[in-house]
């Protein structure tokens, strides 16, 4: 499985190294400053998939481990969760970076809409899963994801969803972005097939992280505890990470307008709070996994 | 067979205990023990195997934390079992 996501980076990398894109031009940048530029992203991404893969990957010889346990179909639902975030990642870097090959041709524009609506599909499952198996935990330890604090969140979440869906619906975008259309299907249809299903996975993974964390400390069994609380931790920092950068995504117009150091230093921030996520449920599911399996 | 399935009363009391440690994991972790030291199904426990069992568990539960006093905390509750103060 590794060599596969190694093999899918170098396609990736090349993509990116070797683009035609305007990214330099929109910048001032010599053609040196860009390949610089791209290395300095692509690089870390091969890092941030490897994490990620190795940390989905651990999860899941966790849940396979414990097959026949009480908590075991929940922990196997939230792995493939994690699996199928792994190939969101590598799908929205991969399409993305495709595009500026086909900037002129007429193939563009369902290559736009498959990038734009991909994604949200892939995050959608993935966020799903996440919430099914943190819901499925109710049977292992008697929790509600119903509290005061975590209503007050939803309540604040719906209002930013809803002023969210509003800016999309009504403000003008420019067309294109370095020579690329941003969007190639009318508003209302974008609202339904991109920001419904992000809203949606938005929805279901804000949930699944209040119920992983309920979970992580109301379970029985001291140690069993302090190995699950890095996995609950890396969840809610994968959950928050992809969220942020989908809301990043969307309003790609407002990062338009950042300094180019400005734009990295988000870009490794989000980087770095969804790797660390990655390697949290890793080391984790490892902890947990020696659990299983001393004897 | 689940614990709260089986009719050994000091097999389902010494997963109880377990569970304050390993949670979930607590079934399991027990019947590993049962099955590998002392050689035999977690039904068949009884409260001569105690101090092997008691043994094992101390040891396999010190591999697992390095927290000496959760380690006697857990050897002493196990213990106890044997002579009918829990």
């Amino acid at each position: 499985m590794q060599w596969v996501v190694i093999a899918l980076w170098l396609i990736y990398a090349t993509l990116s190294l070797l683009s035609p894109n305007a990214t330099g031009n929109h910048y001032h940048l010599a053609s040196w400053q860009t390949f610089g530029l791209h290395l300095a992203i692509v690089l870390p991404v091969l890092v941030v998939w490897l994490v990620a893969l190795r940390g989905a990957l651990a999860f899941k010889h966790y849940a396979g481990i414990i097959t026949g346990g009480v908590e075991a179909r929940s922990m196997n639902l939230i792995a493939m969760g994690l699996l199928w975030l792994v190939a969101y990642l590598i799908s929205l870097s991969l399409l993305g970076n495709i595009l500026p090959y086909f900037a002129h041709s007429p193939a563009i524009t369902w290559l736009v809409s498959l990038r734009n609506q991909v994604p949200p599909l892939i995050n959608l499952i993935a966020f799903g899963l996440l919430y099914l198996g943190s819901h499925r935990l109710q049977r292992v330890v008697t929790f509600t994801t119903w509290t005061r604090g975590s209503s007050w969140l939803m309540v604040a979440f719906l209002i930013f969803a809803s002023l969210f869906a509003l800016e999309f619906a009504t403000t003008d975008v420019p067309n294109n972005l370095n020579g690329i259309p941003i969007y190639t299907m009318s508003r209302p249809v974008l609202l339904v097939t991109m920001i419904l299903p992000y809203m949606l996975a938005w929805f279901m993974g804000l949930l699944a992280a209040f119920n992983i964390l309920k979970y992580a400390r109301q379970v029985k069994g001291l140690l069993y505890r302090q190995a699950l609380r890095g996995v609950a931790r890396g969840i809610v920092a994968i959950v928050g990470c992809i969220a942020i950068f989908e809301v990043l995504i969307v309003a790609v117009r407002f990062l338009a307008g950042l300094s180019l150091g400005s734009l990295l230093l988000v870009m490794y921030a989000l980087l770095l709070l969804g790797g660390l996520g990655f390697w949290w449920v890793q080391t984790g599911a490892q902890q947990l996994g020696k659990l299983e399996v001393t004897e | 067979m689940t614990p709260e399935e089986s009719n050994n009363e000091l097999y389902r009391q010494v997963v109880l205990i377990t569970e304050e440690y390993l949670g979930p994991a607590a079934p399991r972790f027990v019947a590993r023990q049962i099955n590998f030291h002392l050689g035999k199904s977690p039904q068949e426990l009884v409260t001569d195997d105690l101090p092997k069992l008691v043994e094992w568990s101390k040891l396999t539960l010190g591999l697992l934390t390095e927290d000496r006093q959760v380690v006697a905390q857990f050897a002493d509750k196990l213990a106890r079992l044997g002579e009918g103060q829990l």
